[in-house]
């Protein structure tokens, strides 16, 4: 397997042979490049100065993590805790989901219980809010009212913003929602039949993202895999192209250019025999997971 | 030959080591990014810990760009580069938290990565391979821009600096742009001023006054009283023995209070390019509102340079016929160009002891409880004919210093309160308690179809026993309008104001 990427990489966070200590400052990935091989691959967490991937018998760190998150890999819980923009951490506990208000908490200990949603499979932050998929499909979210847009439902005094509450919109579908991914102001789900769905606020970019659950038609290709980065989008189709669009000010998008109002294709230059099987996008990064078709 | 343009000569004739430039590039390396900055003792421990709050990996990049700047060494875009990424982080951590929230180690992650830009941006020439001899030629317009915006938006966004040596070494920096300014100006006069005259933005069109105003009017029918000069101690009584105990102190105009001030004569603020020169070129960054008024649909405020300003909504020739767009309303402009404060004096009468907000106003608990003001508070107030502050109450004894043209102001006591219609608590839990609901220019038949007026008196009746007083501010003279006073105000000209708050 291959791990390519493209953006920011002020922290070398995309650089896994760099040394830790190292004095010259990283310039970014302007391209799609190739930045590790190994016998599986998975991106377990990227932040705003560190990835964290898991390969066949360990977890492996490029960047500089800060104490929160290595304290969070220490702790075997990277993949149960979100932390939000606003310092907010949430975390998996048992079949709960409990709340940091901020890292000085999360250091000291304190914590809320937020109201049962059931047993949660994942757990997402964006900038000032949270979103949660229960074992169930269902969508809950919560977060910053000033930002109500982000949450992709009603909020009103039985809904708090505050509180985690359904998405209703996704509660309906005819199929149910496998994956959730959020960054910056905008989250999106993807279903079972490969649609995908976005919300949040609709800045950058431009006319795609409104306040509530918006089904993504690209030329209406099957999705098979969404990535929500802070000002970008990454969406996979079930024929193995991958789709861009949003803000490259870091080369997140692989391309020359400033920004992408449209989707693009990316450009991966594969071999052949090579397949991308899965994608995620980091804060002002972009990450692609890259098989042999045969495997 | 003026002295001033004397020195300017001489300073050119010594050579390479006196040009604004290289004191700029001194002032970066020496005042704003100095090799200590964010050592580990002394001084700078505070500032390096409240650093160390964003994270270490924030830190560490802001110390290798630091680092990168004393000694030009590494990639000239790339540092640049991850100052532009450091001031987004922080930039994204302000709109994050609630305005209250934002931790401080934000504010200052700000303030430092918009240093070491400003900074990376001066001493590009350093990056170049030495040329030799090659005569050093003025920054470049573009670079004069991004300059000033680099330090202007990190006053805007965070205040001015709390350690004070870094406030210091930002009006130096301003000071020594604004030679660099002066520079490219005699430079483009020498040899490009055949490109320039084509220029149809008007860029260097000279401006010696505002365009008249034909605005409409308003007819005064109870005119505030006004005395040429009154002396400290009877602007004291004046406030403190008012004529009517029901009512409290009146509202009085002072002719003569503001004439000595330089704003008024020599450094006459009626002269668009003096305020110019003064904003380098008008490159200087200003808060604005746009729209009609604060209580309008539409309203907003931006940021934008004091050049765009001008020539959006000041310098129009003729002046648009319908309400004002564009205001630079309530802004400690002082603060933020000190030398301008120069131009203009605190008036005596602020340093009196007014009495407290007369018992008649409403809001007088809430203003009672404000802490005593060392100094009063200055805000400028810069617009076209048209600007329109609907009615409201401010929680001090106001001076309003009228130094470029003239405005209507119109004055309602506190007693009147119940016919004015406060608002109250609004969306988003902001307290318009000291706002009217009344747009007085259509109930007073200013504004607006007769439908809409006569729409108005229905709504508020009370509106029409309501007992004012006005007047025509003109040019040089001063109002005071005593605390918890309603006012209506209302620009007739192209307008300059300053308004000295005090308690």
């Amino acid at each position: 397997m291959e791990l390519w990427a493209a953006g920011f990489n002020a922290w070398g966070q995309l650089e896994f042979e760099k040394p830790e200590v190292s004095s010259s400052v990283s310039d970014d990935l302007g391209q799609f490049t190739c930045i590790m091989r190994d016998g599986k691959i998975c991106v377990l967490k990227s932040t705003f100065s560190t990835t964290i991937v898991g390969i066949s018998d360990r977890t492996r760190a490029a960047g500089s993590p800060d104490d929160i998150l290595t304290n969070l890999t220490e702790q075997g819980k990277l993949k149960s805790s979100a932390i939000a923009g606003n310092d907010k951490i949430c975390q998996l506990k048992g079949n709960a989901v409990i709340q940091y208000s901020s890292a000085e908490d999360y250091r000291k200990g304190i914590y809320e219980t937020l109201e049962d949603i059931g047993a949660v499979i994942q757990l997402e932050a964006g900038q000032t809010g949270f979103t949660a998929l229960t074992t169930t499909g269902k969508v809950y979210s919560w977060g910053d009212e000033r930002y109500g847009q982000c949450l992709g439902r009603e909020i009103d005094e039985d809904l708090p913003a505050s509180k985690p509450c359904i998405v209703e919109d996704l509660a309906d579908l005819p199929n149910r929602i496998i994956k959730i991914s959020s960054s910056g102001y905008v989250t999106a789900a993807l279903t079972s039949a490969n649609d995908a769905y976005f919300w949040g606020r609709g800045e950058d970019p431009k006319d795609l993202i409104s306040a509530f659950p918006t089904p993504l038609d690209l030329d209406g290709q099957d999705i098979l895999d969404v990535a929500v980065g802070f000002n970008h989008i990454v969406v996979l189709t079930t024929e193995r192209k991958v789709f861009i669009v949003g803000d490259n000010g870091n080369g997140q998008l692989g391309l020359a250019i400033e920004k992408s109002d449209d989707w693009r294709e990316a450009p991966l230059p594969l071999s052949n025999g090579q397949r991308v099987s899965g994608i995620y996008a980091g804060y002002k990064n972009t990450f692609v997971l890259v098989e042999d078709e045969m495997a | 030959m003026s002295p001033r343009s004397t020195k300017q000569a001489t300073q050119l004739e010594q050579g390479v080591d006196s040009r604004p430039q290289d004191a700029l590039i001194d002032v970066c390396l020496h005042l704003l990014c100095q090799p200590d900055r964010y050592s580990v003792d002394g001084e700078t421990t505070h500032r390096r810990s409240s650093l160390e709050a964003c994270g270490l990996p924030i830190f560490r990049l802001l110390c290798q760009v630091h680092d990168g700047l004393q000694n030009q060494h590494g990639s000239y875009k790339l540092l640049l580069k991850r100052c532009n990424d450091l001031i987004a982080i922080a930039n994204e951590k302000f709109y994050a938290y609630p305005f209250k929230d934002v931790p401080r180690c934000w504010m200052n992650l700000y303030i430092e990565a918009s240093l070491l830009k400003f900074s990376m941006l001066a001493t590009q020439r350093l990056w170049m391979p030495s040329s030799g001899n090659d005569p050093i030629r003025p920054l470049s317009e573009d670079v004069m821009d991004e300059l000033v915006s680099t330090l202007d938006m990190a006053l805007i966004m965070t205040g001015p600096p709390s350690d004070s040596a870094t406030g210091d070494g930002i009006n130096m920096a301003f000071e020594t742009l604004r030679k660099c300014h002066m520079e490219i100006e005699q430079h483009d006069e020498g040899h490009t001023s055949k490109k320039r005259k084509l220029n149809t933005t008007g860029g260097t069109r000279i401006y010696d006054q505002f365009p008249e105003s034909t605005s409409f009017e308003p007819k005064c029918l109870f005119t505030i009283p006004r005395v040429q000069s009154i002396s400290f101690t009877q602007f004291e009584r004046h406030m403190l023995q008012p004529q009517s105990a029901d009512l409290g102190p009146e509202p009085l105009i002072i002719r003569g209070a503001i004439g000595s001030w330089p704003a008024r004569n020599e450094r006459a603020w009626s002269n668009p390019s003096y305020l110019l020169s003064k904003t380098i070129g008008g490159r200087r960054l200003v808060p604005i509102e746009t729209g009609r008024s604060y209580v309008d649909e539409g309203w907003g405020q931006k940021i934008t340079t004091f050049k765009e300003f001008m020539h959006k909504y000041i310098l129009l020739n003729p002046p648009p016929s319908s309400l004002a767009s564009g205001y630079l309303a309530q802004h400690n402009l002082f603060a933020q160009i000190p030398s301008l404060r120069l131009d203009i004096a605190i008036p005596d009468y602020c340093y009196t002891r007014p009495p407290p907000p007369h018992h008649s106003s409403t809001l007088v608990a809430q203003y009672a409880q404000l802490p005593q003001l060392e100094d009063p508070l200055l805000n400028a107030w810069f617009g076209p004919a048209g600007t329109i502050s609907p009615l409201h109450t401010d929680p001090y004894h106001n001076f309003l210093a009228q130094v470029v043209g003239k405005k209507y102001v119109r004055l309602y006591a506190p007693r009147e309160s119940e016919k004015l219609y406060a608002r109250g608590l609004e969306d988003g839990g902001i307290d318009m308690g000291n706002t009217s609901a009344l747009d007085v220019g259509v109930l007073a038949g200013y504004d607006g179809t007769l439908e809409e007026q006569n729409a108005a008196h229905e709504k508020f009746p009370l509106f029409e026993s309501a007992k004012y007083v006005d007047c025509i501010l003109e040019e040089g003279e001063g109002l005071y309008i005593p605390v918890g006073w309603w006012h209506y105000v209302r620009s007739l000209s192209v307008s300059f104001s300053v308004s000295f708050w005090f308690n």
